[in-house]
C-alpha cells in the first residue's frame, strides 16, 4: 500500500519554454526495491561477525581452537593408527577382522565427542565473548535505538544475534568436524561412515551452540553490564555442572548429572554413538534438558528485548 | 499543509515515573525544534515517534499510520543522543550496515554509506574505524545514518552536543538543508539559541507536558512581559549603577557582592547597546556582561511562574 507523500516544492520544467526552467531543490524519496525485513538477521550477523573478528579476544580464542584441532588430530591419529596396525597384525584376543570392526565403530565414535571436546574451551569463550555480552552492550549503548527505528522486529533481532554469537565457534567447530573425519576416512573408514560421522557430529555441533548461545543471550538480555552477564554464564555453565555432578553422585541418580548446560548435550551425544548410560525414562533427560535450556533461555532473552524500553526508563 | 506528524493524547510511565503527560501536537513539514530542560521528555516524544517507545496512554501517527508500522520506518530517520555504538566497525561500515538494515541491497548500501559520509563533511574520515571518532564525528555519523535512506521524517536528538562553533555553524548549515529540501526534521535541544539559528517552529516540554508550542518569537515576546536579567561585573559597581538609574530601560538594579551589579530591564537590546557606552563615558571598567536569564530554564521559569499566577 503506497503511503502518502507529504507536500513537497513542485518542479516547473518545460524544456520548450523560452522563458526558462525552474528546477525543484527538494529531496527525492527513494522508490527502488527494498529487501524484505527478513534480512535483517542475517544483516545483524554479518556485521556482528566482522565486528567480533576485530577483537583481541576472538582472535585468541580462534588461535586456541586451532591449536587444539591441530593436538587432537595428532592424538586421534596414533590412537587410530594403532589398532589399525595391530589388527593388520593378527595380534589379541579377538581375531583381526574382529577388532578392526570394532576400532572402525569406536573410532566414529570418537568423532564425534573429539569433535565436541577438542573445542569445548574456545567454543565456551568464544560464546562468552561474542554472545554473553552482546545484548547487555547493546543495552548499555542504547543501539536498540538504531536497529528498532527501522524495520526490525526484537525477535529478528535476537536470531541475528544468535547466529553472531555462535558464528565463529561454529566455523572452529565446523572445521574440526571436517579435519576429524577426513582424518577419520584415511585411516579405517568407509566414506559412508565417515559421512555418518560428519553427520551425527554436526548435529551434536548444532546442539551445543544453540544451546550455549541461547543460555548466552538469555543472561546478556538481564543486565546492562557486559562483565555481570559473562561472569553469570560462566557461573552456569561451570557451577551447573558442579553442583549437577555433586547431587547425582549423592542421590546416586545417574541422569541428575545430565541436567547442566554441558552434560545435556553430552548425555545426547552419548546417545547418537548408542553409548548412554540411561535407559527407560531416564533416556529422555538429556533431551528435555537440552530442550529446557535452549527454549527457555531464547524466551527470555525475547520477553526482556520486548521491554527493552523499560530497561532504559 | 497537513501535519506529518501527530500525537494524540500521550503519556507514558516509566513505572511511577512521568515521561509524557497527556500530549497532544501536530508536527507539519519543515523543522521544528524541540526543546526542553534534561528530563522534560524530549527524548521519551522522539523515542514515541521511532516506536522504540510504546505509550502508555494515547497513540502516534506518522502519514496517517499509527506507530509502530515498518513501512513508516523506511521513511523515518534517527539519530539518537547516545555516543557509544559499534565502536569496532569503520564510519562507513557502521551506516552501511544500517542502510542494510533499511532494506537496501549490500553494494547500493555501501555505496550510498561513501555518498553519505562526504556530504556530512567524514570523506577522509569514514574508513577510520568508530572507536576513533571524536565527539563531533559521532554527531556526524548519526547524522550520516539517519539521512542515507533518504527519508521523509528526520529526527534529529540533540545533534549539536559536543560540536565545536565550526562544527556547530557546519551541523545548522546542514540540518538547514534538510528542511530546505522539504523534509520534516524534528530537532530536540536544550539550548534555546541553536535552534533559533535553524527554525522559528518550536515545541516546548516541560516536566513531561507539553508547554507551549509555535513560532519562537511569538513565545519570547510572551516572555519579554518579565524582566531580562543582566550582570556586570565591574570594581567600581556604584558608579556604574549612578549612571545607569538615570536610564529609562532599567527597570531595576541590585548590587550582588563587591564586584557585580544585576540590572532588570525590560528593553534588554537597548540596555545591551547602552552599558558598554555608559561604562565608557563613565572611565568604569567593565570587566563581564553576561545574561543569567537568557537560557530556557529562565523562560520556563517566566512560564511557570506565569501559569501558577493564572491559577491563583
Amino acid at each position: 500500500m503506497a503511503l502518502p507523500s507529504p507536500d513537497r516544492p513542485t518542479t516547473t520544467a518545460d524544456p520548450k519554454s523560452p522563458a526558462g526552467v525552474v528546477h525543484s531543490l527538494a529531496y527525492t524519496r527513494y522508490a527502488g526495491a527494498r529487501r524484505s525485513p527478513a534480512f535483517a538477521p542475517l544483516v545483524i550477523a554479518r556485521y556482528a561477525l566482522m565486528a567480533q573478528l576485530r577483537q583481541r579476544g576472538v582472535k585468541v580464542a580462534l588461535l586456541l581452537g586451532l591449536v587444539s584441532l591441530a593436538v587432537c588430530a595428532a592424538i586421534l591419529g596414533a590412537k587410530w593408527s594403532l589398532p589399525t596396525m595391530a589388527a593388520s597384525a593378527g595380534f589379541g584376543e579377538l581375531g583381526g577382522a574382529g577388532q578392526l570392526a570394532r576400532a572402525v565403530r569406536d573410532g566414529e565414535a570418537d568423532v564425534l565427542v573429539w569433535a565436541l571436546r577438542a573445542q569445548i574451551l574456545p567454543t565456551f569463550l568464544l560464546t562468552l565473548w561474542c554472545g554473553a555480552g552482546a545484548v547487555s552492550a547493546d543495552l548499555m549503548a542504547g543501539a536498540f535505538q538504531f536497529h528498532f527505528s527501522r524495520p526490525v522486529s526484537p525477535g529478528g533481532y535476537l536470531a541475528g544475534r544468535v547466529v553472531s554469537a555462535s558464528g565463529w565457534a561454529l566455523c572452529l567447530s565446523a572445521v574440526t568436524l571436517l579435519v576429524f573425519s577426513v582424518e577419520r576416512l584415511a585411516f579405517q573408514s568407509t566414506p559412508l561412515g565417515a559421512a555418518r560421522a560428519l553427520g551425527l557430529g554436526a548435529v551434536a555441533v548444532l546442539l551445543e551452540l544453540s544451546s550455549l548461545a541461547a543460555v548466552a543471550l538469555g543472561v546478556s538480555s538481564l543486565t546492562r553490564r557486559k562483565g555481570l552477564a559473562q561472569a553469570m554464564f560462566a557461573a552456569i555453565a561451570f557451577a551447573g555442572w558442579v553442583l549437577c555432578h555433586s547431587l547425582g553422585a549423592l542421590l546416586g541418580k545417574e541422569w541428575v548429572k545430565s541436567l547442566d548446560l554441558i552434560s545435556c548435550v553430552d548425555g545426547v551425544v552419548a546417545q547418537l554413538n548408542h553409548q548412554s548410560t540411561l535407559h527407560g525414562g531416564a533416556a529422555f533427560v538429556p533431551a528435555l534438558a537440552w530442550l529446557g535450556w535452549t527454549a527457555g533461555a531464547l524466551a527470555l532473552a525475547a520477553w526482556q528485548l520486548s521491554r527493552a524500553e523499560v530497561n532504559r526508563g | 499543509m497537513s501535519a506529518v506528524l501527530e500525537f494524540v493524547g500521550v503519556s507514558k510511565w516509566y513505572g511511577p515515573v512521568l515521561g509524557l503527560r497527556d500530549v497532544t501536537l501536530q508536527v507539519a513539514q519543515g523543522i521544528t525544534g524541540l526543546l526542553g530542560p534534561n528530563g522534560a521528555g524530549k527524548s521519551t516524544l522522539l523515542k514515541c515517534m521511532t516506536g522504540e517507545i510504546t505509550p502508555s496512554r494515547g497513540e502516534v501517527r506518522m502519514f496517517g499510520r499509527r506507530v509502530p508500522d515498518p513501512e513508516v520506518f523506511r521513511r523515518l530517520g534517527y539519530a539518537p543522543e547516545i555516543e557509544v555504538f559499534f565502536e569496532e566497525l569503520t564510519g562507513r561500515e557502521f551506516v552501511a550496515h544500517l542502510a542494510e538494515l533499511s532494506g537496501f541491497g549490500r553494494a547500493d548500501a555501501d555505496a550510498r554509506a561513501a555518498k553519505v559520509m562526504q556530504r556530512v563533511g567524514l570523506e577522509t574520515a569514514m574508513n577510520r574505524r568508530v572507536s576513533t571518532y571524536s565527539k563531533g564525528m559521532r554527531q556526524r555519523t548519526k547524522l550520516a545514518q539517519a539521512i542515507l535512506h533518504e527519508p521523509d521524517v528526520v529526527l534529529l536528538d540533540e545533534p549539536m552536543t559536543g560540536l565545536d562553533p565550526v562544527g556547530r555553524a557546519q551541523m545548522v548549515a546542514l540540518i538547514q538543508s534538510l528542511g530546505a529540501e522539504g523534509r520534516t526534521v524534528v530537532v530536540s535541544s536544550h539550548i534555546l539559541d541553536e535552534v533559533e539559528l535553524m527554525t522559528r517552529e518550536i515545541v516546548v516540554l516541560y516536566q513531561g507536558q507539553l508547554l507551549a508550542q509555535g513560532d519562537l518569537h511569538a513565545i519570547r515576546g510572551l516572555i519579554d512581559r518579565h524582566p531580562h536579567h543582566i550582570a556586570l561585573r565591574t570594581p567600581k559597581p556604584r558608579e556604574l549603577a549612578a549612571a545607569l538609574a538615570r536610564e529609562p530601560f532599567v527597570a531595576a538594579l541590585r548590587f550582588e557582592g563587591d564586584d557585580q551589579l544585576m540590572v532588570e530591564t525590560r528593553e534588554p537590546d537597548r540596555c545591551y547597546s547602552a552599558v558598554p557606552r555608559l561604562a565608557k563615558e563613565h572611565g568604569v571598567p567593565l570587566l563581564a556582561l553576561t545574561s543569567p536569564d537568557d537560557n530556557l530554564a529562565a523562560v520556563f521559569r517566566y512560564l511557570t511562574l506565569g501559569a501558577r499566577g493564572g491559577a491563583a
